[in-house]
Parts: structure tokens; C-alpha cells; sequence
């Protein structure tokens, strides 16, 4: 039997499968970090992290909506500073930490870099949740420029820039990201949606608008991911409905040098096994020697 | 079902000054213990576990928003409700005790029902008599014992001290205050009495991915995994300490 396994190198950090867990799932406290970490995870983006802490908005805050879920959670988080206490709970951990960072302004983002700096591996800049105040940051490259700039003065570690699908020209955005200092592109956050309850006529999420997540949204990841590739040289993370190893193997297909599970979870914690070995599986079957050798195929026609 | 079906309240029932039942026309299946999630429209989604299961009821303690807003409803009003969540009790040994602390006797009821064959007690402890709820339904299920703070009706003090022998017992279940279920753990901890209790976490999407449930250290989703764990669950757990507030603040008990 051929020897296979999956390390990646993404920005110097050593990653022992390129499954990561993706910001906003179970990424709140230490002890869930580390229970993904312990089911398998390459690597852990923590929920995203503001200065102050954040209560988020009241409920319903998710609901199945057609088989996807749909969400506004409102970004709770403990806050940076209180969140460092969760953070030292993971100094044994011996895979890369991404502390996913978001700020209503441009100094509140760095200030949360600049408190989180040293107990991290990396950042990942959510320009992209659809469910706060202001909206998709991304939306505006000037905004994608300067927030980035800003998180880039706080650290020397790898920042990663979080893009929204619902923004005009994503693969511009990412260019622009790049420029900027970011050193990968995570796309994708959610995809703007609603629902509505027939008997009131009421929106069910009480933040009205929200985020669609979960297998529907996968062909849209690929698109935005194949996209970015084009048009970057720093590695493209694929993220969005991964809940098999096909999904997967797509992203990668795409361009992305690893992946990241968010509502797949769902299924079980298990999911991180099921991906790493369908992967494993699927370019032995194919004869592949690693996921290297399918990044990108995708652009050969 | 994730995603708020439209559930019609037959009747409204006052139980105590603070506390109403909602009874509703549909059915929905859940196995005691599980939880549901409640939505008040235009005001919160809170999880609650059915005080009845055929018919459905749930029962309800006015303390926030979203119960403040709930006292208002009444016959023909509709609430939004998914479900059912989370880990059930499971009925064991012959020799059963039933331990609620005021309104947490409600997830309680569908299982007095379910183990009333058995030789079964229940200890319902609240503030004062007007609070002891469901006192005539519990008594058709096994043999009832009461305790109130302020010693209007039956031991005064808490449940905890009014349980004469707990070794003479195969098992435990207990759903209340968190305090209350941590001194009846202590008290079978090291005994061979099975236990199950029901615990409270802040729930927000009911399917284990937001994490705001998990608890320490293990990073249990008690949305998933609980809401009822045995005892053995819960050793050397956050349980009895802490838990976290909406943010993931930790919030000492």
C-alpha cells in the first residue's frame, strides 16, 4: 500500500490534513475547540471575535429552511479579552489556532488583533457575515483595502480575508485583499436569505435577513473559489456545504488549498474522519500521490 | 423538524400566580425529556420541555422576555414550535425517585407517567404551597412528597433535605434549580444509584453547531447530548459551577 497523508503547508503553518473547522461553529470556548480538534479537525478558525462581548440577537437565530439552514446568529462572542482565557485552554493543541476577527470599525478590529496576537497561529478577517449592523464589509474594496491594511499593522502572522458571495466581482475583492496584505482567501461566508412564516406573514429570524448555509450553497462556493484562483497567487480556503468528501474534492478541484466544515457538522462531529478518509480514498483510487496534484484541475478546461 | 411548525393553543391554565400550562390541538412526538423550541413571535425562541406529551403541553414560569410576552397568549393564539431536541430519560430499576424544584417539574411529568407501574415517590419542592403545581397528577403517578422555603405546606426548606433515605432508591431523576441538582448529585455520586438530571444551557440553534451549550471540559453540546445526562456524564464537569451567559461569558452558579 502506497503511503498517502494529507499535510499542507498554507503561509508557513503546518496543517496534518487540510479539514479545517470553519468560524462560527462550535468555536465559542477552549473545550469545544479542542473536542474538534479531538474528532479530527487539521485546523480550528474560532468563532469570530469583536472587542466587546456580544449577546447576539434573540431568537429564532437558525431554522431549516428547504434542506439548507438559515441563520443570524448576530456574531455572540465572549469578547477579546475574556476570550484569550478560552484561548490559553488550547496551548496544548499542536495544530493551527485562526482567530476568525471582526470590528464595527477599522480600530476595533486591530485592537482585537493586537490582543489576540499572541496566543494565535493567524487571522481570518470576517469581511462577510450578512447578520450585523453595516453589513458585508466586503462589499466595498476600499473597506476590504483599509481593513485589511489595519489587521496587517497589529501582526506579522498570516491573515486570511473572509469573502461574502453576495458581493459584485468577488474574484476583484480577493485581488484586492491580496494587495492589501492578506496572505489566503476563505470564501464562502453565507449566501443572504429569508424565510417567512404564512401564518403572520412574519420573518421567522428575528434579525429578519440572515445567512443560508449547508449543501445547497456548494456549487456557489465553487464558483466564487474558481474564480478566486484565477485571480490571486496566495492559496484560496474552500468553505460551503461540505457534508461529504465529493464536496470536498470539488473545492479542491476548484483551487482550494484546504477546506473548512461548518453546518456539515450537523451530521456528527464524525464528518472530519469521513472527509480526510473519502479524500485519502479518492486519490488512491485515482492514483494520485496528493491533493496537490488535483488543485486547480478544474482550470484545465 | 428544524424549523418552526405553527402550533394553536387550545386552553390557557393558570397553575400558580406566575406559572401557566398551554395546551395545545397538535401532537408532537417527543420522549420525555427531550426539548422543544418555543417561538414567541416577535420577542425570543426559548427551548422548553414538554410538561405533556399527548396532548401536548408545555409549562411555563414567567421570568424574561419571551414568558412575559407568552402569559399574554391565550385560546387561539398560536406559538411557533421545532422539535423535538436532545437526549430522553430512560426509565430504570424498580424503585424510582422523582425530584423537581418548582417549575422543573414539568419535563418530570411525562415520565411520572411513563414509570407510575413502578414503585415510584416524588419530592416536589417549591417556594411556597401556592407554587407546589401538578400536586393531583403527580399523586395518581406514585407517592408524593413536599417541601416549601417558607414551610406553607409540607417540609420547611429545600427538597434536597427532605428526602428521608436516598439509598433505598434504584434511581434518580431531577430536573430544577441547578444548585438543587448538584447537592442530589453529591448525595448519589458515590452510591450505586443510577441518576439522571436535566440541565439548563443557554440553547440557541438546537442542532449542535452554534456551540453556545457546550460545556466544560469536554465541550459537550448539551443541545445534542443532553439535555438529560447521567450522573456519570457530569463528574467532573462545569456542572454545579459555572455555565455560560448569550455571549459565552462565564457566569458562576
Amino acid at each position: 500500500m502506497s503511503f498517502l497523508d494529507l499535510e499542507t503547508q498554507i503561509n508557513g503553518l503546518d496543517f496534518e490534513n487540510p479539514v479545517m473547522l470553519a468560524a462560527g461553529i462550535l468555536g465559542t470556548t477552549g473545550s469545544s475547540l479542542k473536542n474538534v480538534s479531538n474528532h479530527g479537525a487539521g485546523g480550528l478558525v474560532t468563532k469570530t471575535i469583536t472587542k466587546p462581548p456580544k449577546k447576539g440577537h434573540n431568537g429564532p437565530v437558525l431554522l431549516e429552511a428547504n434542506s439548507s439552514y438559515l441563520n443570524a446568529m448576530g456574531l455572540p462572542n465572549p469578547g477579546a479579552s475574556e476570550f484569550i482565557e478560552e484561548l490559553k485552554d488550547l496551548k496544548d493543541i499542536k495544530k493551527p489556532i485562526i482567530a476568525s476577527v471582526s470590528g464595527e470599525k477599522i480600530e476595533e478590529l486591530k485592537e482585537v488583533v493586537s490582543l489576540l496576537n499572541d496566543y494565535v497561529d493567524g487571522f481570518e478577517v470576517n469581511l462577510s457575515c450578512p447578520n450585523v449592523e453595516g453589513g458585508i464589509i466586503c462589499k466595498e474594496s476600499s473597506l476590504v483595502e483599509s481593513y485589511i491594511i489595519g489587521a496587517r499593522k497589529e501582526t506579522n502572522k498570516p491573515i486570511w480575508a473572509k469573502l461574502s458571495p453576495d458581493i459584485e466581482e468577488i474574484d476583484k475583492k480577493a485581488k484586492v485583499a491580496e494587495k492589501s496584505g492578506a496572505n489566503a482567501i476563505v470564501a464562502i461566508n453565507t449566501v443572504e436569505g429569508m424565510e417567512i412564516d404564512i401564518k403572520s406573514g412574519r420573518p421567522i429570524l428575528s434579525n429578519k435577513k440572515g445567512g443560508i448555509s449547508g449543501e445547497a450553497i456548494n456549487p456557489i462556493a465553487l464558483k466564487c473559489v474558481y474564480d478566486i484562483y484565477k485571480a490571486v497567487e496566495i492559496p484560496v480556503i474552500g468553505v460551503g456545504g461540505v457534508y461529504n468528501w465529493e464536496n470536498a474534492i470539488k473545492l479542491i478541484m476548484a483551487g482550494s488549498s484546504a477546506i473548512q466544515i461548518g453546518s456539515g457538522i450537523s451530521k456528527g462531529l464524525n464528518i472530519f474522519e469521513e472527509v480526510k478518509k473519502g479524500i485519502i480514498e479518492f486519490l488512491k483510487k485515482e492514483g494520485f500521490n496528493s491533493i496537490d496534484e488535483i488543485k486547480g484541475i478544474s482550470h484545465r478546461y | 423538524m428544524d424549523r418552526p411548525d405553527n402550533f394553536r393553543i387550545k386552553r390557557v391554565e393558570q397553575e400558580a400566580p406566575d406559572i401557566k400550562r398551554f395546551v395545545f390541538d397538535e401532537v408532537i412526538d417527543a420522549e420525555p425529556g427531550q426539548f422543544l423550541m418555543i417561538w414567541v413571535k416577535g420577542v425570543d425562541e426559548i427551548p422548553m420541555s414538554p410538561s405533556s406529551i399527548d396532548p401536548l403541553e408545555i409549562t411555563v414560569r414567567r421570568v424574561g422576555e419571551a414568558t412575559k410576552s407568552m402569559f399574554k397568549l391565550e385560546e387561539g393564539d398560536y406559538l411557533g414550535i421545532r422539535g423535538p431536541y436532545g437526549s430522553s430519560f430512560s426509565v430504570n430499576g424498580e424503585k424510582i425517585l422523582i425530584v423537581g424544584g418548582g417549575v422543573g417539574i414539568a419535563p418530570l411529568l411525562p415520565l411520572a407517567k411513563e414509570a407510575r407501574d413502578h414503585d415510584l415517590s416524588i419530592g416536589l419542592g417549591a417556594l411556597n404551597s401556592d407554587e407546589l403545581i401538578y400536586l393531583d397528577e403527580l399523586e395518581g403517578y406514585g407517592d408524593v412528597f413536599v417541601s416549601t422555603e417558607d414551610g406553607s405546606s409540607g417540609y420547611e426548606g429545600y427538597i434536597t433535605e427532605a428526602i428521608e433515605e436516598i439509598n433505598k432508591y434504584d434511581s434518580l431523576y431531577a430536573c430544577g434549580p441547578e444548585p438543587m441538582l448538584y447537592n442530589l448529585f453529591k448525595q448519589v455520586r458515590e452510591t450505586d444509584i443510577y441518576a439522571e438530571f436535566s440541565l439548563h444551557r443557554y440553547i440557541k440553534c438546537g442542532v449542535g453547531i452554534c456551540g453556545s451549550c457546550c460545556m466544560d471540559p469536554d465541550g459537550t453540546r448539551l443541545c445534542v447530548d443532553g439535555p438529560i445526562f447521567s450522573k456519570e456524564e457530569l463528574v467532573d464537569t462545569e456542572f454545579g459551577e459555572y455555565r455560560r451567559d448569550s455571549s459565552g461569558r462565564k457566569e458562576y452558579i
